[in-house]
């Protein structure tokens, strides 16, 4: 069986995604492109014992960018093999913009098919198209497709399978008089007759002529000596115009000729819907009570809807474990499998229905075109703190988790925007908090509701979110006023259409988030829980044929605990609550476990049990250990401290060196520990307890 | 004259954009929006009290802030 490969390209919301779905359905992987954490989708397509590997590249404007994503398509279209073909996909309703792409594709010497999407909204908007009219001129072959009802991708799959259908053609558009006589003189003398060695000429030419955007010495370098030479004593200083922006102009008047022949729009565009809803969605006061109306409904739903899953999960989870328990004999093998693997990785899947939620709401956001408008929204406010509107989604999306947060921050285009984002991400109240803040506020603020109504215990939750928020925004100001000081912030935005989410590519996008949730924060966690198994089960004996391991209290993390006793007591802890920061470096909501196991009670946040043997426990000298103070301080320690190892590692991913995630984990950690000391000390002072 | 001095529903034509002013990821993302010299551009709608600008070029949508909108210059084509 033969294999082929097609590559999927085009301008994001263009319905890329959306087609890849239809044609792939569920026979794909997500990965990611070598090198980068770009996210790499593909798919087999099958037919007439053919199989068609098709890859969807991120969906960008041009070829000119520097945000990852976009660097990535050029970079794996340029290194593609002769026998690999493009599908461009062409929003019908974004001529313009997404004929500039094409035109850069065709210049590559790419083979090339053209599906031209969003044929609903073309046929509601009375604008017409004539393909015969587009084919002629651009010289590929174009197809009408309704990428969400699946009309013509029928036709489409024929399509590919037909290796005529994929056209080769010669660049369209033409460069000033001057340039072009030059470029005819140039491909005589060096002999160039191909699309592909001519774009290599061009971008050599513009690396010459210092243009800003596309200065890059590679293509130059191909050539050899003589030529290089030769071409240098014909360009610099010869006043040429070989740059991208008159590149993009030249293209633009080639496309404005063939639009003028090709469409026709409708006499007077009556105000739309999309107009309507941007009136209010977009108004400084409506807006935001729309805008804050969503996020509360968002948030609500996150924690009641997730409820449910979570706990048949964790009940699942236990059920595991008691079937585990019944095979297994007694004994080390049991308690690591048990504790220690089951145990751990159950600490991770039960956030699963939260994640999937998150991720759910935000694709419905994104695909309906809100999310674009939130931005817009909230830049004003970013903007006070050095970040972009862009920063926001991010930002948002780390209420769930970090991890996909910071993946997110990849379509920020300005480098010291999405580093500043990275880094101050992990600030935000993520849902592996809140089993830890639920056990604290529960134990020490067990107070009976003020005026009958108001719970102390939500409102302290509440102020910590809050406190996250403002806290990520004021680092967000602090490293952008010193260490990513280049690039201010700026905002420029394409407000999309709005659009009916549809429901296969919510899935997809759910499924596939989950997926690489479940990937790189559950293997850590896996690695860390067996190593914080063995800490506190070991040092162990062999006697009358069984292992005998140690109580906590003499393990090695026991040990440690000890050790740092006297470090960690200005803060108002006992080695008990600094083992439990220990193991929850790993993961936040270890720490939950941790104080179970130590305590020797049912493990679990809302249980009853554990919070009562908290409140009786005395130190040495009989003062109480959880006292409202002691809680507070440790309340605000798990706000600020890193103490998540996938954050830190995806950090590492994004930011291509270990630098950046170790002044994250530094400077969280200082933050956490100085918070606390502050709040402990200055607490006995002023005379609490 | 630049963008800022646009009222609503005017139409104008991009003149130029000032590399001195703007970064280059601003100006090659406004390059890809179709931000370039000679585009037509119509100004959709303005909200001081967000600080954003809302303008239509070949059929798509952008929003930018208004302070950046200095930097790109337009002359007026009809109103």
């Amino acid at each position: 069986m033969t294999e082929k490969r097609i590559y999927l390209v085009g301008n994001p919301n263009c319905g890329k995604s959306t087609l890849f779905n239809q044609l792939t359905g569920l026979k794909q992987k997500t990965g990611n492109f070598s090198g980068v954490t770009v996210e790499k989708r593909e798919g087999i397509f099958r037919t007439n014992g053919l199989d068609y590997t098709i890859t969807d590249l991120p969906g960008t404007y041009g070829l000119g960018g520097v945000a990852e994503d976009k660097k990535i398509a050029y970079e794996v279209l340029l290194s593609r093999k002769p026998d690999e073909q493009v599908i461009y996909v062409l929003d019908a309703l974004n001529l313009e913009r997404g004929l500039q792409f094409l035109l850069q594709i065709i210049d590559m010497g790419i083979p090339t098919l053209v599906v031209l999407t969003m044929k609903d909204v073309l046929e509601k908007k009375r604008i017409q198209l004539d393909l015969e009219k587009l084919k002629k001129q651009i010289g590929l072959q174009f197809l009408l497709v309704n990428a969400k009802s699946g009309e013509g991708v029928e036709t489409l799959k024929e399509s590919i399978t037909n290796p005529n259908q994929f056209q080769n053609c010669t660049r369209l558009w033409t460069w000033g008089t001057k340039e072009e006589s030059f470029l005819k003189s140039a491909k005589q003398k060096l002999g160039i007759d191909s699309n592909e060695a001519e774009f290599f000429l061009s971008q050599s030419l513009k690396y010459l002529n210092e243009d800003p955007h596309f200065s890059e010495e590679r293509y130059y370098l191909k050539f050899p000596e003589e030529t290089k030479n030769w071409l240098r004593s014909q360009v610099i200083g010869k006043g040429f115009f070989f740059y991208y922006q008159e590149e993009m102009i030249h293209r633009s008047i080639f496309i404005k000729k063939v639009l003028a022949e090709a469409v026709t729009y409708p006499k007077s565009i009556p105000g739309s819907l999309d107009e309507k809803l941007d009136k209010v969605l977009l108004h400084p006061i409506l807006g935001f009570i729309c805008f804050f109306l969503l996020m509360g409904l968002l948030f609500q739903s996150l924690f009641s809807f997730a409820e449910l899953p979570m706990d048949l999960i964790e009940l699942g989870i236990g059920q595991i474990q008691s079937f585990t328990e019944s095979f297994v004999s007694e004994g080390l093998l049991r308690s690591l499998l048990i504790e220690g693997i089951i145990g751990g990785v159950g600490s991770v899947v039960v956030f699963v229905p939260q994640i999937a939620l998150l991720f759910l709401f935000i694709g419905i956001l994104e695909e309906s075109g809100y999310l674009a408008r939130a931005s817009f929204l909230m830049d004003r406010v970013m903007g006070k703190f050095g970040l972009s509107g862009k920063s926001f989604i991010p930002l948002l999306s780390s209420a769930a988790c970090a991890v996909p947060a910071i993946l997110g921050t990849r379509t920020i285009e300005n480098k010291s925007d999405r580093f500043t984002t990275i880094m101050v991400s992990p600030l935000v109240m993520c849902s592996a908090r809140y089993p830890v803040y639920i056990l604290i506020v529960g134990t020490v603020f067990s107070f009976p509701p003020v005026f009958g109504i108001f719970n102390i215990q939500g409102f302290v939750l509440f102020s910590m979110f809050f406190l996250g928020m403002i806290v990520s925004f004021g680092f967000a100001y602090l490293f952008r006023k010193t260490v990513f000081k280049e690039d201010s912030s700026y905002f420029v935005m394409e407000l999309p259409r709005y659009n009916l989410p549809s429901l296969k590519s919510l899935f997809h996008t759910v499924y596939g988030k989950v997926k690489s949730f479940l990937s790189t924060a559950g293997q850590i966690i896996l690695y860390i829980s067996v190593l914080l198994w063995f800490l506190s089960h070991f040092p162990a004996e062999y006697k009358n044929n069984q292992w005998e391991t140690s109580p906590i209290e003499t393990s090695y993390i026991g040990t440690i605990g000890k050790v740092m006793e006297p470090a960690i007591e200005p803060l108002g802890f006992d080695w008990k609550i600094g083992i439990s920061i220990l193991t929850s470096f790993a993961a936040r909501e270890v720490m939950v476990s941790t104080l179970a196991v130590l305590y020797g009670s049912e493990e679990n946040e809302e249980s009853e049990n554990l919070r009562s043997t908290l409140r009786t426990e005395k130190r040495a000298d009989g003062s109480l250990v959880w006292t409202p103070l002691s809680g507070l301080s440790l309340l605000v320690f798990f706000a600020f401290a890193s103490q998540c190892m996938s954050t830190l590692a995806v950090t590492k991913k994004e930011t291509g060196t270990i630098f950046w995630p170790a002044v994250q984990f530094l400077y969280m950690t200082v933050l956490a520990i100085a918070s606390s000391f502050l709040i402990f000390q200055l607490g006995k002072i002023l005379g609490f307890s | 004259m630049t963008i800022q001095d646009l009222k609503i529903g005017q139409i104008a034509e991009i003149v130029s954009l000032d590399s001195k002013k703007l970064s280059k990821p601003m100006l090659t993302e406004l390059l890809e929006l179709g931000f370039f010299p000679g585009a037509e551009i119509t100004l959709k709608n303005k909200s001081p009290l967000l600080g954003k600008m809302v303008c239509v070029l070949s059929g798509t949508t952008i929003a930018l802030r208004i302070g950046d909108g200095e930097s790109i210059q337009i002359k007026i084509k009809s109103i």
